[in-house]
């Protein structure tokens, strides 16, 4: 399969008033036609800033500092912002979090679809619009399209919403969404609703989609991959499967450990301890060392490469390194409650 | 033997008014109990009342019928409400799901968990102002060199455990909290339910846990009342609850747990609730200590006939 | 039904303007009269000195005032509603005949200076906005704030140094040269400098605001969703965001008519322009109730009515002022 979108190395920083903010640090992974990857992490760990500067949508504040974007064999790293607005909503588009404030709240559902489908195609008519527009909300489970059509966001619960939100991401059918953390803001029933649709219009459209969250747990339905992120590094990437039955990185074991399912009938959850380094002054080597119970001494002097567990499978740790001491993983197989 | 009953609540109900005609009822005819020393599990999806049920128990909303005990005092009452104001408003708390909006950020920790007790002239036990909140902070497990920061310099989980500590420098026995961890990172989450799980255990208090991500309630609470449409449709030990639901939302709620599991959650049907026939009938105990809505005529609402 | 209940909204609003115009005239009627002063003075100037207690008790008889205020009040409203509103002590001609002469003037000097205010600031507003924090908004915002911060009085006296003084092109002072009542030219080059006083000392206040609102929504999270779909700049400012900002900045102009109309008094003042900003500040001073009874009356009615005006624009133009009426086909969240 070809490789649709290409990130090498890449490292983004934002000026702030206490110094550089290194929020992405030289990471590199690749987005196959029509798959899902989920970037996992918590808040802080430049998840959100890596999807935001591939589609240059930062604050000026923040500038690309190393490495390069390559989106369908072109690369975009010094577009500007006319040669984005060109390929915006074409070649990729963005949900986010808050379905209740990224609507436009003064303007017709239907007019704010209709809009985005009139960016990218001028030669169109009225009628053809609208039946594009009642599609786009057919395909996105909106029932009523003709009677909705006409409704304001405020109308609309806050899964219609995001539901609207992707109707507006795929009017132009881009070859990759992304998604960031399209569920969190949303009730239990509905989050998993809006999970089965990413997967369903991925499977009719053929979208690759990026799903960013904060929660292993949640991913788990919709992806086919799974990268790890942490203080603005990629530290573990691949597989679902991969990742959830057989997670090499201390990292990944923690954020599964949180997960209330791992600690059915004990007395307390397990926390990761400590809190997450500043990315101003990031530490030199492994930026979890200081929270990590395995790490080793090597792991506060030198920075651990990516080291291959499969083809698919990397991890960044030392400890897959050959002359570290074998530990047992605190998870991992197929033991779940 | 009964544990002791901590707060009452019988036949609440509660309604905006939207304009002079449209009427919402929020919460409609809701009973239950809340026994002294546990922890009471609300869920249900947004708009289905929890929280006002919440407020009305925190004396922010005034019911529209029905009443509310608290250890046997009306507090719907006014005259019985003025009368014991003073206990009843320390005694209870709560604690809001946005603590970076309910912290003052411009005030520091350390006068954020002592400023209640300088609303209500309390001697502060340990000496000083300074001292009391230094105990609050360690008790919720902070450092007391956070005491002079700002709210803004702490993350998610440290400023929702100030937000604890200011609730819990009133020295309450109940409290209630409003969706403490919908805004926070997984990690941190734990944090925050270990902390209440610990307050209870080894301190005895009692909290109303409102929440929409079941698995979290499934680990923390005792008991769980359901709520769909500003109605209870079921009430349960929580084991009994996960293990036997018997509500066809209830049936719903819990078929969308994620399961870490990529193969397993995506082969996981979601079950779809329509309510067809919701709303008619009443709570009944089918075993011990359940509590179904049930239709009249027999067979639980919710359930396909 | 729909029809008969907007006739209700309108006879609503009606009644509660009519409510507020009378509270208000009680309140200036009364008040004015518990002001410490002789309002004597006023009508016979010196004299009044040296008047005996006869001549005085005769002299408020004359004008009415020697009745209990509320008997005076009933006798004002009801002359008022046979478009008698008395006469003025210091001119002692009918009141209406005083205003008459000179409201045109501080019509024509507030309304042209209103509508470059409302024009000029929202211009202004999007320049900055679009250049938001380029060197062209930083200097215009240091700029703008300079110019509010300089004295009405300062910037008239400066530019008559300048335009009249110096250089000799623009008249100083009043509405026309004498003579020349009906020459527009004449009358636009003595308008010219009142006109840009009133101007720059509001017009940044209000360019500023919407500025910082246009701003405000550009952060707004729908804005990125905008941007993501492909539209432009141009698009995103004018169809979205200012789309979003007019109902704010609709109804704080319509405040702002009966703040500039009203406001004009220092200029005119300073340029001895003949309007009603110096009469009222007169009728004050001496007491002369009738007239500053009109006065109040006509700059508080504007008030009330475009305050009320506001309300409705904004109610019209927002949707979601008007969600309570489409309740019933949304569902309530949050609860």
């Amino acid at each position: 399969m070809e490789n649709l979108l290409e990130v090498k190395n890449l490292s983004v920083s934002f000026q702030s008033g206490a110094g550089e903010v290194q929020a992405v640090r030289d990471v590199s992974f690749t987005l196959k036609r029509g798959e899902i990857l989920a970037v996992v992490g918590e808040s802080g760990c430049g998840k959100s800033v890596l999807c935001k500067c591939i589609m240059k949508l930062l604050p000026a504040s923040a500038s690309i500092k190393n490495g390069s974007i390559i989106v369908c064999g072109q690369d975009i790293t010094n577009y500007k912002e006319r040669d984005m607005q060109k390929i915006r909503g074409k070649t990729f588009s963005m949900i986010f979090q808050d379905p209740m404030t990224s609507l436009n709240p003064t303007i017709k559902i239907g007019q704010q679809i209709a809009e985005a489908i009139l960016v990218h195609e001028k030669k169109i008519t009225k009628e053809q619009v609208y039946q594009r527009v009642i599609d786009l909300m057919e395909l996105v489970g909106i029932e009523q399209p003709h009677e909705r059509f006409h409704l304001y966001p405020y109308n609309f619960s806050g899964g219609m919403r995001q539901r609207s939100v992707m109707a507006i991401a795929l009017a132009s059918n881009p070859d990759i969404l992304f998604a960031d953390e399209p569920t969190t803001a949303l009730d239990v029933t509905i989050q998993a609703q809006i999970l089965d649709l990413l997967r369903e219009v991925q499977e009719k459209l053929g979208t690759a989609t990026i799903l960013v969250s904060h929660d292993l747990g949640v991913v788990a339905r919709a992806a086919d991959r799974v990268a790890v992120m942490y203080a603005g590094k990629i530290v573990e990437i691949g597989m679902a499967e991969e990742i959830y039955y057989d997670p090499r990185h201390p990292y990944t074991w923690g954020l599964m450990r949180s997960l209330p399912a791992f600690s059915k009938g004990k007395d307390s959850l397990y926390t990761i301890p400590g809190m997450p380094p500043t990315l101003v002054n990031p530490p030199k080597g492994d930026a979890y060392a200081c929270r990590n119970e395995y790490a080793l001494g090597i792991d506060y002097e030198e920075m651990p490469p990516m080291f291959r567990i499969t083809d698919t499978h990397y991890a960044a740790t030392w400890l897959l390194d050959e002359r570290a001491p074998k530990i047992i993983p605190p998870v991992g197989g197929k033991s779940f409650a | 033997m009964r544990k002791e009953i901590l707060v009452d609540v019988k036949n609440l109900t509660h309604q905006f008014h939207l304009t002079k005609k449209a009427v919402i009822r929020a919460v409609d005819d809701v009973s239950f109990q809340i026994f002294k020393g546990e922890i009471f599990g609300l869920v249900g999806e947004s708009g289905s009342g929890k929280s006002t049920v919440a407020r009305c128990l925190m004396n922010i909303y005034e019911p529209s019928a029905g009443s509310i005990q608290y250890r046997g005092i009306d507090i719907c009452d006014k005259r019985e409400f003025q009368k014991n104001k003073q206990m009843l408003q320390t005694r209870r708390q709560i604690i809001f799901q946005d603590s970076t909006s309910s912290l003052n950020q411009r005030m520091k920790v350390a006068d954020i968990i002592s400023e209640p007790m300088k609303i209500h002239h309390i001697t502060p036990p340990r000496g000083s102002y300074r001292k009391e909140a230094e105990f609050q902070m360690k008790y919720v497990g902070l450092d007391e060199s956070f005491l002079d920061r700002y709210p803004s310099e702490m993350s998610g989980g440290q400023r929702q455990r100030v937000a604890i500590a200011r609730a819990l420098s009133m020295e309450p026995e109940f409290l209630v909290a409003d969706e403490p961890i919908a805004s926070l990172d997984v990690s941190i989450q734990a944090q925050v339910i270990n902390l209440f799980r610990h307050l209870q255990q080894e301190h005895g208090f009692t909290f109303l846990f409102i929440a929409h991500d079941l698995a979290m309630v499934e680990y923390l609470c005792d008991r769980v009342g359901v709520m769909y449409h500003g109605r209870m449709v079921e009430l349960a030990p929580a084991k009994e609850l996960f293990s036997n639901p018997l509500h066809g939302y209830t049936k719903t709620l819990l078929s969308a747990i994620p399961i870490p599991d990529p193969v397993r959650e995506r082969k996981r049907k979601l079950l779809v609730y329509d309510g067809a026939d919701f709303g008619k009938g009443e709570l009944k105990e089918v075993s011990p200590d359940h509590f179904v809505l049930q239709r009249s005529e027999g067979g639980y609402t919710g359930e396909k006939a | 039904m729909r029809k008969r209940n907007r006739i209700l909204y309108y006879g609503k609003k009606f009644i509660i303007f009519l409510l507020s115009v009378l509270v208000l005239s009680v309140v200036v009627f009364y008040v004015a009269r518990l002001a410490p002063g002789d309002p004597l003075v006023s009508y016979y100037g010196d004299r009044t000195e040296k008047m005996s207690p006869q001549e005085r008790e005769w002299a408020m008889e004359k004008l009415g005032l020697d009745k209990p205020i509320y008997v005076q009040y009933v006798k004002w409203v009801e002359n008022a509603f046979h478009g008698d509103f008395g006469i003025s002590f210091k001119y002692k001609q009918d009141v209406i005949q005083v205003i008459s002469g000179r409201i045109v003037n501080t019509l024509l000097l507030g309304g042209i200076g209103y509508l470059c205010i409302f024009f000029g600031s929202l211009l202004l507003g999007i320049f900055c906005a679009w250049y938001e924090e380029r060197w062209v908004d930083r200097i215009l915002c240091k700029l703008g704030t300079i110019s509010s911060c300089i004295p009405e009085f300062w910037l008239s006296l400066v530019l008559i140094l300048i335009f009249a003084v110096t250089l000799r092109v623009l008249p100083s002072s009043g509405a026309y040269s004498t003579g020349r009542a009906n020459d527009i030219a004449d009358r636009v080059l003595h308008l010219l400098m009142p006109l840009t006083v009133v101007t720059l000392e509001h017009l940044w206040y209000y360019a500023y605001m919407i500025r910082n609102k246009i701003l405000e929504e550009v952060r707004a999270d729908y804005v990125l969703l905008a941007k993501s779909k492909g539209l432009n700049k141009r698009r995103i400012l004018f169809r979205h965001c200012l789309r979003n900002v007019m109902p704010a900045y609709l109804s704080i102009m319509a405040i702002a008519v009966p703040h500039v109309l009203g406001g004009t008094f220092v200029v005119e003042s300073v340029f001895s322009y003949p309007g009603i900003g110096a009469l009222s500040y007169e009728s004050a001073r001496y007491h002369d109730y009738n007239l500053l009874m009109i006065l109040c009356m006509m700059s508080g009615t504007l008030v009330i009515f475009f305050n009320m005006l506001a309300q409705t624009i904004n109610e019209h133009i927002d949707p979601r002022v008007k969600a309570s009426e489409v309740v019933e086909t949304s569902e309530v969240t949050g609860v």
